[in-house]
């Protein structure tokens, strides 16, 4: 019927809200699947997890339909891989009996099976957990342990439900880091559900923002921070993220460019935010206070009549937002040389 | 994934507290005592030796576990279903399953009689197909006593799945499992507490039922006369022996309570299930 | 409103016992504990008493004697009792419960309780040994037991019973349901159940039990009680030719 190779979704499910979503992840690609509570995002995983059926639409996995308006696929069939919010391990079972249970589940004798979830368990750093019951785990070692016990069945489609939001920020950034780490050269589609925009623009090849039900925009996370289609949009991901590292107050870029901070992040691989209201164009070298100006060319121009966003160059491709009135004082246009600044306080630092 | 803590509970009120000391030991603990005051304690070496006693004992405790495991294998599935969302007929079915609860035990007995005696609904082919009569058996003991007390299994276990969220499950059910292994290996382990809860309460009112028995099963030492029975006859003619047969009965209910009760009690406070 | 309502009620009560003033002093109620073969003669012949003494009121209570006797002992509050058995009344009168020596009333005896019809054709308690008869008898606690007991010892027989049962209505009943083929309970219950044919035992084999009747001491209406005592012996000619029991 659909020979695409990966997850092609058209969910149409009334829960409360109405879900109309459509996304494709082809096999190896990341996509994340953002939006704030109470969009749909859990109604969305069930449908895919088979455990919601749709009311309308279909769930296709690698040209194989799981579910449409005469077939549906139970759960227990699908080989969906779900890494659950909550986590839900078998609190009655240890580590590897969790990791083990998709695969006695489906029918791999109990020692083979062991043997496998102790490789799943080695290979995540948690061998010596193996006899571990799981109530006794770290919050990072529960999850690793969860993301085994997804992975052992050999899912066709791995779902990240919320991955970090149940961690505190140390534990975040390290758990977003091992998840790229080890989810990388996964030759499976992995959609990331999530609410955290930052988690969304440093895991996924490609956003889709879903608001009310309905996916807004989709793109890279280059393209909905230069154009984004909607005021949700520019709130959630127009904001301007750059990887880099901290070393005392100040953060050097990837492309050596350096920005002047005031955190009290620990040094290292960081993540730097700063709003496109945050940055300040100057015609002139500006006699402010802001600790960091530079100047640079106007790349591009979006402007839908109550906003500008305009895109900026190298050294440090940032995305500002000015008023159409400030647009014409500063006479913007696509190659004009222009003045940045920043202050300190108005670029945020997350751990990476 | 941390066992979650309980909020402190509050002080209990001075007043509160001594109402509910007075109430258990005046409701519960005074005719215990008395029972144990009038106790002929000389006789309980003549009483324990009879063997009339101890085939009453030995019949207690044979057709009270019998009627238990019968109550697990049959009300598991009755508890299952009937925790269900929601199905055509369920209030009707649980309405059945409760009236045991309601019933006189005595009506109860009638009751199967017109169903299992041998001019009973069932009973009549049963006698004629296969010259089985259930009425004055053992088994009618043991049906009589799971009567009566299943739907204590049923409604424990049922109350412990009505209170699943659901959510291990269907992490369960996306690994590959089908719903029954789902059911056995998710779901039972983490109610286990409510299935031991369960298991002795239903023991314990098998053990102490009378009313069902003595009219469905009859009486007859060795054979359908446990130890309510034997007490109660007991009371008609040789009242000491009555009194020692009721404090073994006695005994034998609070070793039923302490070793299954407070090994049941002390898990149920820790929190089952996955967090 | 609730001091009305009591107000009421002693007014009506003193109604009641200024008209009582007429009729010898006899006025008040009783408990009569009785064994339960006595049922229907008690019950008619109260009708009758408490017509010719209207301020007096009887509350008949009826059970298996062995069960009224544990409850005399444990000092349940009643004025008389009437007992199927003198075994039975001699435990009320060793607690020192009674007023004085029991009164002997009527005798009655056991007959075998069957099916309507007789289908299985039993004509003596040597046919109820067979394996196929399911039989039911008193237990050896109850007075219809002892009984059982002694018949079936002096015919030389040993039946495996069904069950013994604990009163001999439970023994009738199960009869009655068609669940037992045979029973042995008192000829006056076969008489009063209608439901169940009697098949007499022989007179070489048959025992007999006497029922007493006795004032009990604790009774706060002596008179009366002892007026209902004397009411029923009187009245013994009735129990034989209405409802079945002996003479003595």
């Amino acid at each position: 019927m659909n020979q695409f190779a990966g997850l092609d979704a058209d969910v149409q499910a009334r829960r409360g809200l109405v879900l109309d979503v459509q996304l494709r992840v082809a096999a190896g690609e990341r996509v994340a699947l953002v939006g704030p509570n109470g969009a749909g995002k859990s109604t969305f995983v069930d449908s895919l997890a088979g455990l919601l059926p749709l009311d309308t639409g279909h769930v296709t996995l690698d040209g194989v339909v799981l579910d449409d308006r005469s077939r549906f696929t139970p759960s227990a069939q699908r080989a969906v891989g779900v890494l659950f919010q909550d986590l839900r391990l078998f609190n009655h079972l240890d580590a590897r009996d969790n990791v083990a249970f998709g695969l006695r589940a489906r029918g791999v004798r109990k020692a083979h099976a062991r043997a496998i979830a102790d490789d799943w368990l080695d290979r995540f750093s948690l061998a010596n957990r193996a006899r571990q019951p799981v109530t006794l785990l770290s919050g990072g070692e529960a999850q690793r342990v969860a993301l085994a016990r997804a992975l052992a069945i050999e899912p066709r489609l791995l779902v990240l439900d919320e991955p970090t939001a149940a961690l505190d920020v140390q534990t975040k950034a390290t758990t977003r880091r091992w998840l790229r780490e080890h989810l990388a050269g996964l030759a499976i589609p992995q959609l990331l559900v999530t609410h955290d925009p930052i988690e969304a623009a440093t895991f996924a090849d490609r956003i889709a923002v879903l608001v009310d039900g309905r996916v807004v925009q989709e793109g890279t996370a280059d393209e909905l921070r230069r154009v984004p289609r909607d005021r949700y949009v520019a709130d959630l991901l127009g904001g301007n993220l750059l990887a880099g590292r901290k070393i005392g107050g100040s953060v050097t870029l990837e492309r050596g460019a350096s920005l002047l901070v005031a955190s009290e992040c620990a040094d290292g691989p960081v993540v730097v935010s700063v709003a496109p209201q945050g940055l300040s164009l100057h015609r002139d070298r500006p006699a402010t206070s802001a600790r960091n100006a530079w100047s640079t060319v106007v790349r591009s121009i979006a402007d839908d009549g109550h906003r500008v966003r305009v895109a900026l160059g190298l050294p440090i491709e940032l995305v500002a937002e000015v008023t159409p009135a400030a647009r014409y004082e500063l006479a913007l246009a696509p190659g004009t040389t222009i003045w940045v600044s920043c202050k300190a306080t108005e670029i945020a630092v997350h751990p990476a | 994934m941390s066992p979650r803590r309980r909020a402190p509970v509050a002080t209990i009120p001075t007043g509160v507290a001594a109402i509910a000391i007075a109430a258990s030991l005046l409701l519960f603990g005074l005719p215990l005592l008395g029972l144990v005051w009038r106790t002929p304690w000389s006789d309980i070496g003549t009483v324990l030796g009879d063997e009339a006693s101890r085939d009453a004992l030995r019949l207690s405790l044979v057709c009270s576990l019998t009627a238990t495991a019968v109550s697990i294998v049959l009300g598991l599935p009755l508890a299952w279903l009937l925790a269900q969302r929601r199905f055509p007929g369920r209030s009707a079915l649980r309405a059945i399953t409760t009236l045991p609860l309601v019933l006189p035990p005595v009506v109860g007995g009638l009751a199967l009689f017109f169903a299992f005696g041998r001019r009973g609904l069932v009973g009549q082919w049963l006698d004629r197909w296969f010259d089985i009569q259930l009425p004055f058996t053992v088994w009618a003991a043991i049906l009589a006593e799971t009567f009566v007390a299943m739907p204590f299994f049923v409604l424990t276990v049922e109350g412990a799945l009505r209170n699943r969220d659901g959510r291990a499950e269907a992490a369960a059910a996306t690994l590959g499992a089908r719903p029954l292994r789902v059911f056995t290996r998710v779901t039972l382990p983490a109610i286990r507490g409510s299935l031991y809860a369960g298991a002795a309460l239903t023991w314990a009112r098998a053990l102490g039922e009378f009313g069902a028995t003595i009219t469905f099963a009859g009486n007859f030492p060795g054979r359908t006369q446990t130890l309510p029975l034997a007490i109660y006859l007991a009371f008609q003619g040789n009242q000491p022996a009555a009194l020692v047969l009721s404090v073994l009965m006695v005994v034998v209910s609070v070793v039923v309570i302490v070793v299954v009760g407070g090994r049941v009690l002390a898990r149920r406070s820790s929190p089952v299930g996955v967090a | 409103m609730l001091l009305a309502v009591a107000l009421a009620i002693a007014t009506l009560t003193a109604c009641g016992d200024t008209e009582a003033q007429d009729d010898g002093g006899l006025h008040g109620e009783i408990t009569v504990l009785a064994a339960s073969s006595l049922s229907d003669a008690f019950t008619d012949l109260e009708a009758q008493f408490e017509a010719a003494h209207p301020n007096a009121t009887i509350t008949l209570s009826f059970g298996a004697t062995s069960e009224l006797v544990s409850q005399i002992v444990e000092g349940a509050p009643a004025d008389v009792f009437a007992s199927a058995d003198v075994a039975s009344m001699d435990r009320v009168v060793e607690a020192r419960a009674a007023t004085g020596e029991p009164t002997d009333l009527v005798r009655n005896q056991l007959t075998i309780a069957v099916e309507p019809g007789n289908p299985l054709d039993i004509s003596d308690v040597r046919d109820l040994t067979a394996r196929a008869t399911t039989v039911v008898l008193c237990a050896s606690e109850v007075p219809c037991g002892r009984l059982a007991d002694q018949i079936l010892s002096r015919a030389g027989v040993v039946v495996t019973p069904a069950s013994r049962e604990a009163n001999v209505r439970a023994a009738l009943a199960k009869v009655e349901l068609g669940e037992a083929d045979a029973a042995l309970v008192y000829a006056t219950d076969v008489r009063s159940s209608g439901q169940v044919d009697g098949v007499s035992i022989a007179e070489a084999d048959n025992a007999v039990t006497t029922l007493q009747i006795v004032a009990l001491d604790r009774s706060a209406h002596g008179d009366l009680a002892q007026a209902w005592v004397d009411f029923i012996a009187s009245h013994t000619g009735d129990l034989v030719e209405e409802y079945g029991f002996l003479p003595l």
